[in-house]
């Protein structure tokens, strides 16, 4: 029965997009209206709670000290990752966290956006070379799946990330111990992330979750200030032309840009 | 390994090659005995298997599809395959990799011939030296062709990347671990379809378009090369 909905709901939204319409009346370049609260959540050192449309993402940062990877002895380490709660969607089945390979691919795209724009200076994040440094993991938490959660989940990570007040970690003793006072991260850039799907010929960012049933595939920019492209990823099975992967990459910049401008969003250090 | 002062030398990467040459590839068709469909790729220092069971019976049941078979790709690093010895079985990186494998190899598949069954493309990689996705996709491929599933097209991997501010063709370890930026594409050749992009570093919107150049210019080699492993087998 599912099926036969789906694929019903598929042809609709694909016909309105070719009809140049979107079920909910914006264009095709048009984010729906954005919000967010940062430090929502008092046990955790930066958090922000983000709603875009009907998609509702929380991102809480913490920190705790640990090992270093070999290969960067005096640097900082990130995790991420990105948790569907059952309540954030029908098609959610309870069970392990992590379960779905669609949440894995969330968090590995999100943390490449902050990884490779080189975001936060890992650098300074260093207590002991090779032996202490901060780890700092980002839990996307997604509440309400309404679709774009890639580009959500960055933008709450990042929000969080920049309002983030972490523990003062020192060593005592040799042993590190977290301080009564805190610091900000050393936020270098902002990377912003914009999906765009394809839909045929028709190029859309900021899919709702219904049109995410009909489209074709989608391809995920991470963006940096200078509008150098730090992540990608085409998720979803619909093949793409280089020329609409042309046109994509420029929806996305000037998307991007005008998402900057308005959510000011500013590196703090 | 400590970072070379320089990736690239004269013009010269460290291994010899020029900024737009290929490592040297062998692709062989149909090495199992007990598969519908195998094949064994040669990528540099990468060699990489891969298998084919099905369309089969769908395992997990409640995966199956009315009108369509599924693709199931299970990417798997083998523990001896890396320096330093990986934990076996699946970790995030190959689950994501499992993932847009599976969706870089999709459109070439007919899948609404086979209701309700499974297609199970299994990519094993033996040994790793940067690359290892791109040379499981093209072993999928001809995997894939070799177990007779009907096909619209095989689907090419290759990688383009920046080293030492330049892009280039194929990136090999060393230039993996300390080069800008990696760009593995995988394409349906005949109609230049883009089944898989990725990227992670830091490339100019004018650096991608020529990464993209690069990668497709050594879209034809790839198809032809893997056209004659397949001729090898079947012509006998």
């Amino acid at each position: 029965m599912q099926e036969v909905v789906e694929e019903v709901k598929r042809e609709s939204i694909r016909s309105l997009i070719a009809d140049g319409k979107r079920a909910d009346g914006r264009a095709f370049d048009q984010f729906r209206e954005l919000t967010y609260e940062t430090n929502v959540i008092s046990t955790a050192e930066g958090s922000c709670l983000l709603h875009m449309g009907d998609t509702q993402i929380l991102v809480a940062v913490k920190t705790a000290a640990g090992e270093p990877y070999p290969d960067s002895p005096n640097e900082g380490v990130l995790i991420t990752s990105a948790e569907l709660v059952p309540l954030a969607s029908p098609d959610v089945e309870s069970g392990p966290p992590l379960s779905s390979d669609k949440y894995i691919e969330i968090a590995r795209v999100v943390d490449r956006s902050i990884r490779e724009s080189k975001m936060i200076d890992f650098s300074k994040l260093c207590l002991e070379k090779g032996k202490y440094v901060i780890v700092v993991f980002v839990d996307i938490h997604t509440l309400d799946d309404g679709g774009n959660l890639i580009d959500g989940a960055t933008l709450a990570s990042v929000i969080a990330l920049t309002a983030c007040r972490m523990k003062k970690w020192e060593l005592k003793d040799g042993k590190p111990v977290a301080a009564e006072q805190t610091q900000p991260l050393p936020i270098t850039r902002v990377p912003i992330a914009c999906s765009v799907a394809k839909f045929g010929e028709a190029l859309l960012v900021d899919t709702t979750h219904e049109e995410e049933i009909g489209m074709d595939s989608k391809i995920v920019f991470g963006l940096d200030e200078g509008e150098h492209i730090r992540a990608m990823q085409k998720t979803g099975s619909g093949p793409w032309s280089r020329e609409q992967i042309k046109a994509a990459l420029e929806l996305a910049r000037r998307t991007v840009s005008d998402l900057r401008k308005k959510l000011k969003l500013e590196a703090v250090a | 390994m400590e970072k070379p002062k320089q990736l690239i030398v004269e013009g010269k990467r460290l291994d010899g090659r020029a900024l737009n040459e290929l490592r040297p590839i062998t692709m062989k068709v149909g090495p199992l005995k007990r598969a519908d469909g195998s094949s064994y790729v040669e990528w540099g220092r990468n060699k990489v298997m891969a298998s084919v069971y099905g369309p089969r019976e769908t395992h997990p049941r409640h995966l199956q599809e009315s009108d369509s078979a599924i693709l199931q790709v299970r990417y798997n690093m083998a523990s001896f395959s890396v320096e330093e010895r990986k934990r076996p079985g699946p970790d995030r990186r190959s689950t994501e990799i499992s993932k847009v494998t599976r969706e870089a190899l999709m459109p070439a598949l007919f899948l609404g011939f086979y209701p309700r069954s499974s297609i199970d493309v299994n990519i094993e990689v033996l040994q790793a030296d940067a690359g290892t996705r791109c040379t499981g996709i093209n072993a999928a491929s001809l995997a894939l062709a070799d177990a007779g599933i009907p096909m619209r097209d095989l689907v090419v991997a290759v990688a383009a990347g920046k080293i030492d501010g330049q892009v280039c063709l194929d990136l090999e370890k060393n230039e993996d671990n300390f080069g800008e930026a990696d760009v593995p594409v995988a394409v349906m050749p005949r109609r230049r379809n883009i089944t898989l992009l990725q990227m992670d570093g830091d490339l100019s919107p004018e650096e991608f378009s020529q990464a993209m150049d690069l990668a497709m210019g050594a879209v034809d080699h790839l198809y032809e090369m893997q056209r004659s492993a397949l001729m090898e087998k079947y012509r006998g």
